[in-house]
């Protein structure tokens, strides 16, 4: 299991650059490539602020994650985290997230 | 925008946005209407006019201006019956039309200030209300909803499925658009299910640009609320993404089939989209392959913006005069030649930067067509306005005040000037008067007429109302410019009874005094029986103009270069003079009229042995200028003159030569009333370095 550094208290426009930048320099670290199906994960409890480009962020991110043959599970999440993922109908987001959740 | 922080911030800083463009609707909306009465079955025009309240009322909604929308509700269901023809449109039903675009236009103020309305408001907009429903041929309302009051906005008994896809454009974010937030605006509409976001265009986090929106969104919501309100959710953003939205066929089996109120992605992103509507992904494409529409692209620059470049670029023309002053004197020839071509790019920067504030007067004579109507109908007369020239441009400035002018004018016009139907038959005219409003160019100002063919001025009222103020003693008979002139001192009027619009003597003084604010002039001929017109001529602009540089001595003069006909260098003009003020020479075989600087304005410097003559073309009439030296074109940026100087006549403002010295700009059409001799008072000396 890899642990992707924690999502900021900010996932909006003003700060998707900045955090875009840090994720791709993360993810050769996040992702093993010699363990296929290995699992990303990433808290978001912090997250209090979120619009719709850092719900694409997020999804962009998983992409890259699944692409590896690996999962992201939103650890955790926030309610504004979860209410932005639920209004954009991007709730698989946090599928993997309660499925940790009711499996531990 | 962020779910925390909700909507309201965004709604703080894009409303101001939404007051301008409501207004600039209404205006629109006016003129159409106007517009429509010559035309009353113009299918384009009621289309127009139907988009036109519909789309203040779909921004009225984005802002949650629910009283805007409320009462622009039943404004747009009355344009509704008559796009269809199951109303015609009479001159009262364009009046009530008229009387409810302006109440729109109260709303929006009172909502952008946060305002109760007052309760004469409130009556008003309620009668108003059952005006529209009975012209409509509903039921009259028995109330307006208001915020808070319930549910806002139309509504149909059966509430209607509809299927929405839309793809974002990738600008949406840099925009400052927040799809999110949209999503959330349409699901207070009524109730969203299925929602699917189609995440297929998002690359992963190696490729993707962050900033760029590539989201798309299917749903199905219930509601009901009309397709044009659906849309109008989407009102920010139409022009940057792909919408479509269709009726779901079976609303009742489709609610059951995707379950009411679920919003979850899970089920949404396996529901299968009916086949009429068209894919987001598909939507995308299309819109690829159509290409970006940017033939009419606009952008809104705050006014300020661009004054702060104007008076920027107004320093560096005097800075780059100064350079080339210095680079002449060291005459190095690569270093002139390289000034040469930076002056040569300022001049263009400066043509470019001019042009951006000019904007074409029409939009201010279309204004008047309202006030002729309203204005006409209040008086029992029958006015057709005629405008000419309206795309005839001038800057923006000078636009925005030369309005409250105009609009005196006209109203006295139709007060004074224009007679009642009977009146004209018993003339012999038509029933109809005629109101022109046109403009033109004419050497390097704007030329506004207006004029009517009424009963014109009536030359013995003005006399005898001049002598009985004492304007003009009495028993003295003035030529006739000059008794038309006397229209404009203040606290005159002729009217025998005052009327809400004019006859109180008021305004005709201000309306000279703010037209000479602008450095303009305002003439008037008439003829009795035929009608009068007021001539108001203009500069183009008040910041820089093109200029012809003359000295007395060591005193600096600027011309406007377009008034500049004809140069004659080592004329006699002194000796035309004789000293004097003024004189007269020969000037290929007529006689031209001259004025002498030096001894007009008391300049003491010695008078040299040969001189020239600028001869100035203004105001339809011709005059020389007697100079010592002509000095050549130079690019001016006026300033105004300062307190001490604003009574020195013949002068508009000064400049800063890019030597530091200051040059006086002449004003050449009252510098020709001088010249013509006609003035009252000697211009006082200009204290000159």
């Amino acid at each position: 299991m890899n642990t992707f550094p924690s999502l900021p208290h900010e996932l909006t426009i003003y700060t998707v650059g900045a955090l875009h930048a840090e994720w791709r320099a993360g993810l050769a670290d996040a992702l093993d490539p010699k363990a296929t199906g290995a699992e990303c994960r990433v808290r978001g409890d912090l997250v209090a602020e979120i619009d719709a480009a850092g719900v694409q962020l997020l999804l962009s991110l998983r992409r890259s994650v699944v692409a590896h043959g690996g999962v992201l599970r939103v650890v955790d999440p926030s309610a504004p985290l979860i209410g932005a993922c639920s209004a954009l109908g991007a709730s698989l987001l946090l599928l993997d997230a309660f499925m940790t959740e009711t499996a531990s | 925008m962020s779910i925390a922080c909700d909507d309201d911030s965004f709604i703080r800083e894009a409303l101001p946005a939404f007051i301008s463009e409501a207004d600039e609707q209404l205006s629109v909306f006016e003129q159409l209407l106007l517009q429509l009465e010559s035309a009353p079955g113009d299918r384009e025009l009621l289309d127009a006019l139907f988009r036109c309240a519909h789309t203040i009322k779909g921004s009225a909604g984005i802002f949650g201006l629910d009283r805007v929308v409320a009462f622009a509700h039943h404004v747009e269901t009355l344009l509704d019956l008559l796009r269809e023809g199951r109303v015609d449109l009479t001159s009262a039903l364009s009046t009530l039309l008229l009387r409810s675009g302006d109440q729109i236009r109260a709303i929006v103020s009172e909502s952008a200030a946060s305002v109760a309305p007052t309760h004469e408001a409130e009556s008003l907009r309620l009668e108003l209300v059952r005006e529209l429903g009975v012209a409509a041929g509903t039921q009259p309302p028995v109330a307006v909803v208001f915020a808070g009051a319930g549910p806002e906005g139309p509504s149909s008994p059966d509430p209607v499925a509809w299927h929405v896809c839309v793809a974002f454009g990738t600008e949406t974010f840099r925009n400052g658009m927040d799809p999110l937030a949209i999503l959330d605006y349409v699901r207070r509409q009524g109730i969203m299910a299925s929602l699917a976001c189609d995440a297929d265009q998002v690359p992963g986090i190696e490729s993707i640009d962050p900033e760029s929106c590539l989201l798309a969104f299917e749903f199905k919501l219930e509601t009901t609320k009309s397709l044009a309100d659906i849309e109008a959710a989407f009102a920010f953003v139409r022009d940057d993404c792909v919408l479509s939205i269709k009726a779901c066929a079976d609303p009742a089996a489709e609610a059951a089939r995707d379950g009411a109120s679920d919003t979850r992605g899970l089920e949404a992103q396996a529901a299968q989209p009916p086949q009429a509507a068209e894919s987001p992904a598909a939507a995308r494409a299309s819109a690829t392959q159509r290409g970006p529409a940017d033939d009419n692209r606009f952008i809104r620059v705050h006014a300020d913006r661009l004054d702060d470049v104007i008076n920027l670029l107004g320093e560096l023309v005097i800075a780059s005069a100064g350079a080339s002053l210095l680079a002449g004197q060291t005459r190095q020839r690569p270093l002139i030649e390289a000034n040469q071509h930076v002056t040569r790019l300022i001049e263009e920067i400066r043509n470019g930067t001019l042009q951006l504030r000019m904007v074409p007067i029409g939009e201010t004579f279309a204004r008047f067509r309202r006030v002729v109507r309203d204005t006409a109908a209040e008086l029992g007369k029958d006015v057709a306005l005629e405008i000419v020239g309206g795309d005839t441009e001038l800057d923006k400035s000078v636009v925005e005040r030369i309005a409250d002018p105009l609009t005196h004018l006209v109203r006295n016009a139709l007060d004074h000037g224009l007679e009642s139907p009977a009146e004209r038959l018993a003339a012999g005219k038509s029933a109809q008067g005629r109101l022109t409003l046109s403009a033109c160019h004419d050497g390097g100002s704007i030329l506004i007429r207006i004029s009517d063919d009424g009963r014109g001025i009536q030359r013995d009222k003005v006399l005898a109302r001049a002598w009985e103020r004492g304007l003009v003693e009495r028993g003295v008979v003035p030529p006739e410019a000059e008794i038309l002139r006397l229209v404009f001192e203040p606290g005159f009027s002729t009217a025998q009874t005052v009327t809400n619009l004019s006859g109180r003597g008021v305004g005709m003084d201000v309306v000279r005094r703010n037209i000479e604010a602008l450095r303009g002039t305002v003439t008037i001929t008439s003829e009795p029986g035929c009608g009068a017109s007021v001539e108001i001529r203009l500069p183009l602009t008040l910041a820089i103009i093109e200029g012809f540089m003359v000295s007395v001595g060591p005193s600096k003069f600027i011309f406007p270069l377009d008034a500049v006909i004809e140069v004659i260098e080592g004329a006699q003009g002194a000796a035309a003079c004789g000293g004097a003020e003024r004189g007269c020479v020969d000037a290929h075989g007529h006689l031209l009229p001259v004025v002498d600087l030096r001894a007009l304005y008391a300049l003491d410097s010695a008078r040299p042995e040969r001189s020239s003559i600028v001869v100035i073309r203004a105001g339809g009439q011709r005059y020389g200028v007697v100079v010592d030296a002509l000095l050549g074109q130079h690019q001016t940026v006026i300033k105004p003159l300062g307190r001490m100087f604003r009574s020195l006549r013949g002068m508009s403002g000064s400049a800063i030569l890019g030597s530091g010295e200051v040059a006086l700009i002449f004003d050449v059409n009252s510098l020709g009333v001088l010249a013509a001799g006609s003035a009252p008072e000697r211009p006082s000396r200009p204290a000159l370095p």
